[in-house]
C-alpha cells in the first residue's frame, strides 16, 4: 500500500484507503473515488495527479494525492 | 417567479452540457440574477411547451446532494424549499458511471418528477457506444430523452416529453426506488418507523430521503432532528442502528452507503450500455492534449502565453473599432450641439448634452468592443475545458502562495468583472481559502478599469501601449498572490484545502453559446453605461456648471473645489490637480467613471481628450495613475459582493481599507523613484 503520490504514470491501481477528514472524504466520494474502486494514473509528477476514474479525468494537488493509499493491480486488459 | 407559476428545474452535474439545454430550452428569454441570501449567479428563462409558458430554473453544476459547497446547498435547498413541478436531470450520456449518481440521489429525495436527460448522445454514438434508453427508463421508471444540445438534437422531443410530465403533474407514476442491500434496508426502515412518531420530522421531507441522509450523518438533517421532542430517543437509536449496521458490513455506513449506490449504477450501466469498445478511448484525445498542456514543465508557460495571447488578441481586434465607435459620438456630440443651437437652444443645454452627456457616456462606450471580446476569450477559456486545467498547473504555486488552486477561476474571471469572480469564489471548499481568494480578487484588473489603461498607455507609451497594459495585469496578479501569502499568514494560519476537480475532457464550444455569453455580460456592461454612468457624468457635470456663473469645468466650480481638498494628498504620487480627484472619487462608483469623469472634465471624445491628458501628465505620473487606479478602493458593487460573500462588513471595510493604502504607497513608489531615475 502506498499514497497515490509516488505511483507512477499510467499505473493500474485499486483504492484501498483515504486518510483524510470526513470532509475531504465525502469530496472524494461524490467524484466516485471511494476504497475498493479501481483507476488509471493518467500522469503524475511527485506532485498534481490526474485520474481516470469511471472514464473521467480528476486532478488531484498534491496533498489530496498523499491522502489517498492505494494497491498496485494487474492489469487485465 | 410566481407563486402558480410551472417551474422546472434544470439539475445536473458540471460539464453535463446543462447550459445549453438552458440555452436551447429558453433562447434569448433568458434572466441572470442572484439566489436569495447569496450571490451565486441564478439563470432564469421561458419556454412555450405546448402552448404553455413555464419557467425553467438553470440550478448550479453539482456532483451530489450532500450540500458540501454553497453550490450544492444553493441545488438542495431550492429543490426541497420551492419545489419545482419537475427537475430534469441533464446527464452527460458518455459518462453515466459518474452522472448518474446525482440522478440516484434526486431519485431518493422525490422532491418533484424526474426526466432524465441523456445529452451528448452525439459523442456516445461516435465512440461506437449505443444505450438501451427504453430499458433503462422502464427499470428506473422515469422518462428519458437523448439530446444533442450543441446540434439542437432532440430538443423538440424534450420540450414534447417536459409537456406531458408538466400536464400529469403529481398524477406521473413514480421513480421506482433504489433498494440497499439488507441490513442497510433494516436500518432505514427502523429509522423510518421512529421518524414517525413526530409527524412535524416526516412532513419536512420524505422520511426514506431522512433516514438516509441520518445514516449518513449529514450535518444539516442531524440539526433538524435538534428540535423534536424524541431527539435524544432517536439519537440513541440512531447510534445503535448504525453501529449493529457496521457491524455486519465491516466499515462505516457512510462510505457503504456511497458504495452501493455506484454498485447499482455499476449493474445499471452494464445491462444497459453496450460498448464495442473500452472506456479508455474516451478520453485520449483529451489525454494527448493534457500531456502538453497540463505537463509539469510546459504548462506553466504555456498557460502564461494563453493569456496574453488574449489580450493581445482582444486589444488587436477589438481596438480597431474602438477608433470608429469614438468617431462616431464624437460626430453626434457635434451634430447635437449643432442641432440645439440651431433651435435656439440654451447654450448650456448644448454643453450638458455634448460634454456632459456624450463626452461622457461615449468616452466609455467606446471600449464596448474590447470588453465584447475580452468576455469572449474568457467564456472560450470556460467553456473549452482549459479553466480546470490552468487551475490544476497554478496549484503549486498558489499553494506555496497560501492559496488554492481553484482561487485562479476567481481570478481569471475577475479579468472580466470582480463581482461574478469573487462569485465565483464560492466553488473552494474551505471557508478560509475563500475568503483570501475574495480579499485579493478586487485586485485583477477588470474590464471596468481597462478604458484607464488604454486611455493613458496610448496618450504616452503609444508604441509599447499593450506590453505596458499588459505590465499592469500582471502586476494585479503578482500583489493578489503578495496579498493572499500576507493575510494567510496573518489572518488565516494553516494549510489551504487539498485540490480536488474534475478536468472535463476538452470540448470545442458552440459559437452560439459563445456569443450568447458574451453578449449578455456586454448588455450588462451597456446597461451599466445607460444608467449608473449616465446619471454620474451629469451629475458630475452639474457640479461643474455650478454655482450659475462659473466657467465651466473650472476650478471655482463645485467639483472644482470639492477635488482641490482632495488634491493635495495626490500631490507626493505626481496628479495633484483637482480634476484627478473628482475622476477618482467619483470612480468608485464605478471605475468606468474615471474615464468617463475625465471625458466630461476636459471635454469630448477619446483623441481630444488624451491630449488633455499628456498636457497634464509626465509618463511617470500617468504609469502612477494606472497603478493606483488598478489598485485604490474597488468598485460600490465589488464592495458590495465582498460583503455579500463573506457575509460581513468587517471584510468589506478591511478589502477598502488596504487596497486604498497598497494602491497610494506603490504609486508613491512609482513616481518617486521613477523621478528619481530619470530626472
Amino acid at each position: 500500500m502506498c499514497p497515490l503520490s509516488l505511483c507512477a504514470t499510467g499505473e493500474r491501481v485499486k483504492v484501498e484507503k483515504i486518510a483524510g477528514g470526513c470532509e475531504v472524504r465525502r469530496r472524494l466520494e461524490a467524484m466516485g473515488v471511494l476504497p475498493g474502486e479501481e483507476m488509471e494514473v493518467v500522469s503524475c509528477h511527485c506532485g498534481p495527479v490526474i485520474l481516470n476514474i469511471k472514464g473521467c479525468r480528476l486532478g488531484l494537488g498534491c496533498g489530496m494525492a498523499q491522502k489517498i493509499l492505494v494497491t498496485p493491480v494487474k492489469s487485465s486488459r | 417567479m410566481k407563486k402558480n407559476d410551472v417551474v422546472i428545474a434544470l439539475a445536473g452535474n458540471p460539464n453535463s452540457g446543462k447550459t445549453t439545454i438552458f440555452n436551447a430550452l429558453t433562447g434569448s428569454r433568458q434572466r441572470v440574477g442572484n439566489w436569495p441570501g447569496v450571490t451565486v449567479e441564478r439563470k432564469e428563462g421561458k419556454t412555450d411547451l405546448d402552448g404553455r409558458q413555464v419557467t425553467v430554473v438553470d440550478l448550479p453544476g453539482i456532483y451530489s446532494l450532500t450540500a458540501n459547497s454553497l453550490d450544492e446547498r444553493v441545488a438542495r435547498d431550492f429543490i426541497v424549499q420551492d419545489r419545482p413541478c419537475l427537475i430534469a436531470v441533464v446527464l452527460d450520456a458518455s459518462n453515466l458511471e459518474r452522472n448518474l449518481y446525482l440522478s440516484l440521489q434526486l431519485m431518493e429525495l422525490k422532491a418533484a418528477p424526474l426526466v432524465l436527460v441523456f445529452n451528448m448522445i452525439d459523442e456516445v454514438e461516435e465512440k461506437g457506444m449505443s444505450i438501451d434508453l427504453e430499458g433503462l427508463s422502464e427499470l428506473l421508471g422515469i422518462p428519458i430523452v437523448a439530446t444533442a444540445a450543441k446540434k439542437n438534437r432532440g430538443i423538440q422531443q424534450l420540450k414534447k416529453v417536459l409537456a406531458e410530465q408538466v400536464t400529469l403533474g403529481a398524477a406521473a407514476p413514480p421513480a421506482i426506488p433504489f433498494r440497499y442491500r439488507e441490513n442497510t434496508e433494516f436500518a432505514i426502515e427502523r429509522l423510518i418507523q421512529r421518524l414517525g412518531e413526530d409527524p412535524s420530522l416526516s412532513q419536512s421531507s420524505p422520511p426514506r430521503w431522512l433516514a438516509i441522509k441520518l445514516l449518513e450523518d449529514d450535518r444539516e438533517y442531524l440539526a433538524r432532528l435538534e428540535k423534536s421532542p424524541l431527539r435524544d430517543s432517536i439519537l440513541e437509536d440512531l447510534g445503535v442502528l448504525k453501529k449493529e449496521t457496521e457491524k455486519g458490513i465491516g466499515y462505516d455506513l457512510e462510505t457503504a452507503l456511497v458504495e452501493e449506490r455506484y454498485g447499482f449504477i455499476n449493474g445499471l450501466v452494464k445491462e444497459f450500455v453496450k460498448k464495442s469498445w473500452g472506456l479508455e478511448d474516451r478520453l485520449s484525445l483529451s489525454d494527448k492534449i493534457d500531456k502538453v498542456l497540463a505537463n509539469r514543465l510546459m504548462g506553466l508557460p504555456i498557460f502564461f502565453f494563453l493569456l496574453w495571447l488574449i489580450f493581445k488578441l482582444t486589444f488587436d481586434v477589438g481596438g480597431f473599432f474602438v477608433h470608429y465607435i469614438d468617431q462616431l459620438f464624437t460626430a453626434l456630440g457635434n451634430q447635437a450641439a449643432a442641432l440645439i443651437q440651431a433651435l435656439n437652444g440654451p447654450s448650456w443645454l448644448a454643453s450638458l448634452v455634448e460634454d456632459g452627456i456624450i463626452g461622457g457616456v461615449g468616452s466609455v462606450m467606446v471600449f464596448v468592443p474590447i470588453i465584447f471580446f475580452l468576455y469572449l476569450a474568457i467564456s472560450l477559456l470556460e467553456e473549452s475545458g482549459y479553466m480546470a486545467r490552468g487551475a490544476f498547473v497554478m496549484d503549486k504555486i498558489m499553494h506555496a502562495m497560501g492559496l488554492h488552486g481553484k482561487s485562479f477561476i476567481p481570478m481569471v474571471v475577475g479579468f472580466g468583472c470582480n463581482v461574478p469572480g469573487i462569485m465565483a469564489a464560492r466553488t473552494l471548499e474551505n471557508p478560509k481559502d475563500r475568503i483570501i481568494t475574495i480579499l485579493i480578487t478586487p485586485l485583477m484588473s477588470c474590464a471596468a478599469r481597462l478604458p484607464i489603461y488604454v486611455l493613458f498607455a496610448g496618450a504616452f507609451f503609444a508604441k509599447h501601449q499593450g506590453t505596458v497594459i499588459f505590465g499592469i495585469y500582471l502586476l494585479g496578479i503578482v500583489l493578489a498572490m503578495l496579498m493572499a501569502r500576507i493575510f494567510k499568514s496573518v489572518f488565516f494560519k494553516g494549510e489551504p484545502a487539498p485540490l480536488i476537480m474534475e478536468l472535463p475532457p476538452y470540448r470545442l464550444p458552440s459559437a452560439k453559446s459563445l456569443l450568447l455569453s458574451a453578449w449578455h455580460r456586454c448588455f450588462i456592461f451597456v446597461q451599466k453605461a445607460g444608467t449608473v454612468i449616465f446619471l454620474a457624468v451629469v451629475a458630475v457635470w452639474c457640479l461643474a456648471s455650478l454655482p450659475l456663473g462659473v466657467e465651466y469645468a473650472s476650478q471655482e466650480s463645485i467639483v472644482g473645489r470639492v477635488g482641490s481638498i482632495f488634491a493635495p494628498l495626490l500631490e507626493p504620487i505626481g496628479f495633484g490637480f483637482w480634476q484627478a480627484a473628482v475622476a477618482l472619487i467619483f470612480g468608485i462608483l464605478a471605475k468606468e467613471i474615471v474615464v468617463g469623469t475625465l471625458g466630461t472634465l476636459y471635454g469630448a471624445g477619446e483623441e481630444t481628450l488624451a491630449g488633455a491628458i499628456a498636457s497634464q501628465f509626465t509618463p511617470v505620473s500617468a504609469l502612477a495613475f494606472m497603478v493606483l487606479s488598478l489598485v485604490y478602493i474597488p468598485c460600490a458593487a465589488t464592495i458590495g459582493a465582498v460583503r455579500k460573500e463573506t457575509n460581513s462588513w468587517y471584510w468589506a471595510i478591511f478589502t477598502v481599507a488596504y487596497t486604498l493604502v497598497l494602491g497610494w504607497l506603490l504609486a508613491f513608489l512609482i513616481y518617486q523613484g521613477g523621478n528619481f531615475l530619470f530626472p
